[in-house]
């Protein structure tokens, strides 16, 4: 695969997900209106950018990126095929902005970790701040074999990554930060050393080759790498001070801050059986529209007639519908041949995946504790820190598909923590309104036989006069 | 995820963990177990040769038959669930069914196991009933493989060692000649006499008892090879061998005549050896996290020492470790995560 | 013969008070925490407490359950609650009692701000106490707090309530 960029034509439609509530409340404009890429259509906490110029047309149930979640609800935009940006600003001059400025400026151009997880940047970066910022971690680790997006990017946009790192630390008021490259990487280490030697920048950006093996590129363990002590299980990075950025991310920080650009492409490795390739790709966009406008469709016929692809790399990704879109969050895809997969034999509970599991986890047990979901015993075996990093259903010897049942407990176990919580604060507030009301229900009672009683004297006086 | 795919992508996993399969896995247990066997053959004929014919006949049928039970309640089952089952034709649902049974291997070294265990040329009878126990009390009962919570062999070679305990007793001499009692008999009944005295006697050679040394230096060569190639973990069977030197140190008693035998003598008697790598290691009946291995052992170390020197068995391996089996679910509650 | 006797039984006696000792003090240390039925029946409700199944809410439910009552009055819950409560009671799982309604997914409540006339009603019912406003002044309803039991759409005399999606999909506990 090489390390080109190519740039993918808007599809006809762009799919963007929503909320219905942030929609409800949060809404800019309404349906029918034409809008231009990067124009804001849902404000709030959670901004959605239109990622390409077109109509505004409707709201659609389609397939959710989320692994097994329901149909979610999708903003429809019909393209124009003109691509056309909004009027951005011009002269901008960040280094005199405030850290708070920056911070705005970030959230409301939609710019979450592009590294896969999704999360809110600024967020990250505000709870960092609070929590006294200590080191700043550029990742451009990129372990998981097979994807290559964030390398070639590296390739394209040393300089923007560059001034994208130097923005995070004028935001952190921190003076070095650590980039991080896999030792594979070798042409993107060599890019950087020397653009850091050019724009004389080694007194901040501290390079550091990170040996080859997966899954170093994850949050936790890049910082045991890079600060020699691994986090507590339960503890965010963000709360002992530490922010690990993702290169992308890095890349769309540069442009929403120094470009006035909303975060509305992503770069996206793509994989077909015959061939594989990085497009640049608008947000939203259909993964059918993808591999069928990327891959000429008599170049490879079979390839899209499946209906199923993986998203995210092959150990940690899990297959879904071609339907589903391209979101902020997907670094791969990759189409998958419609096979039964193999049956899995029992566990023989080996231990190999104990062996090699990165938090030190015990995969065998977790897998029994999975079967019928228990809750106290999973909770006991720490399934929360698994990294969903795939490497004990990579060794396992009886090919259970262990990530993806994680996956699914882990979302279990937290769906039933708010149920918990929830059923505690509805309780809570029931008990409440039963004692309010049988206390006022006495105290009218009270004060109605008082004044019956007084009622009755009176009378009585009456008569006696 | 298909192993295979993701190796096709450069995965770059370390030594310590080579893509494979169960039935691979118990192939190289059954690779491991050629020296020690070949040297048991050395010692002991071709008795053992018989032992395992049988046994490994007793075990095809067994688990044939263990299928076919399966096979008719699944295929209830399917009826139950469709009137119409898909799978009319009985043949497929047999193969189905059978050649994970029989496929996965785990079975073979089971019947093996139990076949090096019991003395040469046992009865059919014995081997059968060993083999069956082994099998459907042992593994099926509980719902197969990696359910069951005893060793399997262990449970079957207990159930012959109660039922059956002098034609258990019947070791032949290792030389021609010498009277029928083991070494740790001998140490165990000595009238009298001190260590040196002892092992003086032809039935004994350098380390331990004449080719029981050799025996046990053959499957401590398997058990090392299983380490090397990452089947077993190195803890069970070291902190097992650790707490045997222990106790045999702390009884040794300068080899007096009520000495308990010291603790080279002790490493290299019996089966110690094929209990410590073979059967103490069996992932399925062990604890999972790396420090309830450690307590594992140094049960199944203290047991075995136990009952040898105490107890009313010339040795315990089967005994310790069904003992320590049961002490599993405990282990994993106390110590639950490798932190 | 007596002293054999003797022994044999202060051996016995000394191992039995060590180990019920040491069983005694396991169970202290691993205590399970047993829940009361009834909190554990509560759990698996979808806590609406919309009063369709005929008691005044979910714990009241709860309690009927406990002590006995049929499992397929919670028209919110619908069959999957129904089978939850059966696996944990070991009963037969039956089919919703379309007498007290027909499963719908959960919404939440919101009230038309503009043309609502304050006249309190709504907060009367409000189980959870989720609706908040004063006599002749606008009400809202607390988003977090609305359990979407649609009590409170009757008694409103300008019809001012409606029920939206919440794309909230809530979970029910593993029995």
């Amino acid at each position: 695969m090489n390390l080109l960029i190519e740039q993918a034509d808007p599809p006809t439609r762009v799919y963007l997900a929503v909320q219905d509530r942030h929609w409800r409340e949060h809404g800019q404009v309404d349906f029918g209106t034409y809008v231009l890429k990067g124009s804001l259509l849902v404000g709030g906490d959670n901004p959605v950018h239109a990622t390409t110029s077109g109509t505004l047309e409707r709201t659609v149930l389609r397939p959710s990126s989320r692994k097994n979640a329901e149909p979610a609800l999708h903003l429809s935009i019909r393209s124009d095929g003109k691509d056309q940006w909004l009027p951005r600003a011009k002269n901008l001059s960040p280094l005199t902005q405030s850290a708070e400025a920056l911070l705005t400026k970030i959230a409301t151009a939609g710019i979450v970790g592009l590294g896969g997880g999704a999360f809110p940047t600024a967020t990250k970066l505000a709870t960092a701040i609070r929590h006294t910022p200590r080191y700043l971690i550029v990742n451009g680790v990129e372990c998981e074999p097979g994807v290559q997006a964030d390398e070639a990017l590296m390739h394209a946009a040393s300089v923007e990554i560059l001034q994208g790192a130097l923005l995070a630390l004028q935001i952190l008021n921190l003076d070095q930060c650590i980039l991080a490259i896999g030792e594979d990487k070798h042409s993107a280490l060599e890019i950087f050393t020397q653009k850091i030697l050019q724009q004389e920048l080694s007194g901040k950006i501290q390079l550091l080759p990170v040996a080859d093996k997966f899954p170093n590129g994850s949050e936790r363990q890049l910082i045991k790498i890079c600060t020699g002590t691994a986090l507590p299980r339960n503890v965010y990075p963000a709360q002992l001070g530490i922010s690990v950025l993702n290169v992308s991310t890095l890349y769309a920080i540069y442009q929403a801050i120094y470009l006035d650009q909303a975060l509305v492409e992503r770069v996206v490795t793509l994989h077909t059986p015959q061939s594989a390739k990085n497009i640049r790709v608008h947000i939203g966009t259909p993964a059918k529209d993808l591999v069928n406008n990327n891959f000429p469709s008599r170049a490879n016929a079979p390839a899209v007639s499946t209906n199923l692809i993986q998203r995210g790399g092959p150990l940690t990704g899990w297959i879904q519908s071609i339907d589903a879109c391209v979101e902020k969050g997907t670094t791969c895809l990759q189409l998958i041949k419609n096979t039964v997969p193999k049956p899995a034999l029992p566990c023989i509970r080996c231990g190999k995946c104990a062996t090699i599991c990165p938090e030190n986890l015990l995969p065998q047990e977790l897998y029994w504790y999975s079967k019928p979901l228990n809750e106290a015993k999973l909770n006991a075996l720490k399934l929360t820190s698994c990294l969903t990093c795939g490497l004990c259903e990579t060794v396992c010897p009886s090919q259970i598909p262990l990530t993806n049942m994680f996956r699914d407990s882990q979302t279990l176990l937290k769906q039933y923590a708010a149920h918990k919580q929830q059923a505690r604060q509805v309780s809570a507030r029931v008990k409440a309104r039963t004692v309010r009301l049988e206390k006022s229900g006495q105290s009218t009672q009270s004060q109605r036989e008082k004044r019956l009683s007084r009622l009755r004297q009176s009378r009585s006086s009456n008569h006696e006069q | 995820m298909n192993n295979k795919r993701i190796l096709s992508h450069g995965l770059n996993l370390g030594p310590e963990s080579r893509p494979t399969s169960t039935a691979s896995i118990m192939n190289h247990v059954l690779l491991a177990l050629f020296p020690g066997l070949f040297a048991q053959f050395y010692y002991f004929g071709t008795g053992y040769l018989y032992n395992l014919a049988i046994a490994l006949f007793a075990g095809l049928l067994c688990c044939l038959t263990i299928a076919l039970a399966m096979t008719s309640t699944s295929e209830k089952a399917l009826s139950y669930a469709s009137p119409t089952p898909k799978h009319r034709f009985p043949g497929s649902i047999a193969r189905k069914n059978i050649s994970p049974i029989l496929l996965d291997n785990s079975n073979w070294v089971t019947c093996v196991l139990v076949a090096i265990a019991l003395p040469p040329n046992m009865p059919i009878l014995i081997v059968t009933v060993a083999i069956v126990s082994a099998l459907g009390l042992g593994k099926y009962i509980y719902g197969g493989l990696g359910q069951n919570i005893f060793n399997p062999a262990m449970v079957g070679y207990g159930v012959v060692l109660i039922s059956f305990p002098s034609d258990l007793a019947l070791w032949p001499p290792v030389i021609e000649g010498l009277s029928g009692a083991t070494p740790l008999e001998q140490l165990k009944y000595n009238s009298g006499q001190t260590v040196q005295e002892l092992t003086a006697g032809p039935a004994f050679g350098t380390l331990a008892g004449q080719g029981w040394e050799w025996i046990n230096a053959a499957y401590l060569a398997g058990g090392l090879y299983l380490i090397y190639q990452r089947i077993i973990g190195w803890h069970i069977p070291v902190y097992l061998l650790a707490s045997i030197i222990l106790w045999s140190a702390a009884w040794y008693d300068m080899g007096s005549s009520l000495s308990l035998g010291s603790p080279v003598f002790h490493l290299f008697s019996g089966g110690i050896m094929l209990g410590a790598f073979f059967i103490a290691t069996d992932p399925v009946t062990c604890p999972s996290s790396t420090r309830g291995k450690i307590y594992f052992g140094l049960l199944c170390g203290s047991l075995i020492f136990i009952i040898r020197s105490w107890g009313g068995y010339p040795d315990g391996i089967a005994f310790a470790v069904l003992l320590a089996n049961l002490c599993v679910p405990l282990i994993d509650h106390i110590h639950n995560i490798n932190d | 013969m007596i002293y054999k006797l003797l022994s044999a039984i202060g051996v016995l006696g000394t191992i039995a008070l060590f180990t019920g000792a040491l069983l005694g003090w396991l169970n202290k240390r691993y205590k399970k925490q047993d829940k009361a039925l009834v909190d554990v029946i509560e759990e698996l409700l979808p806590l609406t407490q919309c009063a369709q199944c005929g008691y005044p809410g979910c714990r009241p439910y709860a309690q009927s359950i406990a002590e006995g009552g049929a499992i397929n009055k919670c028209p919110p819950g619908g069959e999957d609650t129904i089978a939850r409560l059966a696996n944990l009671l070991g009963r037969e799982p039956s089919t919703l009692d379309e007498n007290f309604g027909q499963h719908s997914p959960i919404h939440l409540a919101v009230i038309d701000e503009r043309s609502c006339i304050g006249c309190t009603l709504c907060i009367q019912v409000c189980p959870v106490d989720a609706i908040v406003g004063a006599q002749r002044f606008m009400h809202t309803v607390l988003e977090d707090h609305c359990t979407g039991c649609e009590l409170c759409l009757e008694p409103c005399p300008v019809d001012c309530i409606s029920l939206i999606n919440t794309d909230i999909q809530r979970v029910y506990l593993p029995a």
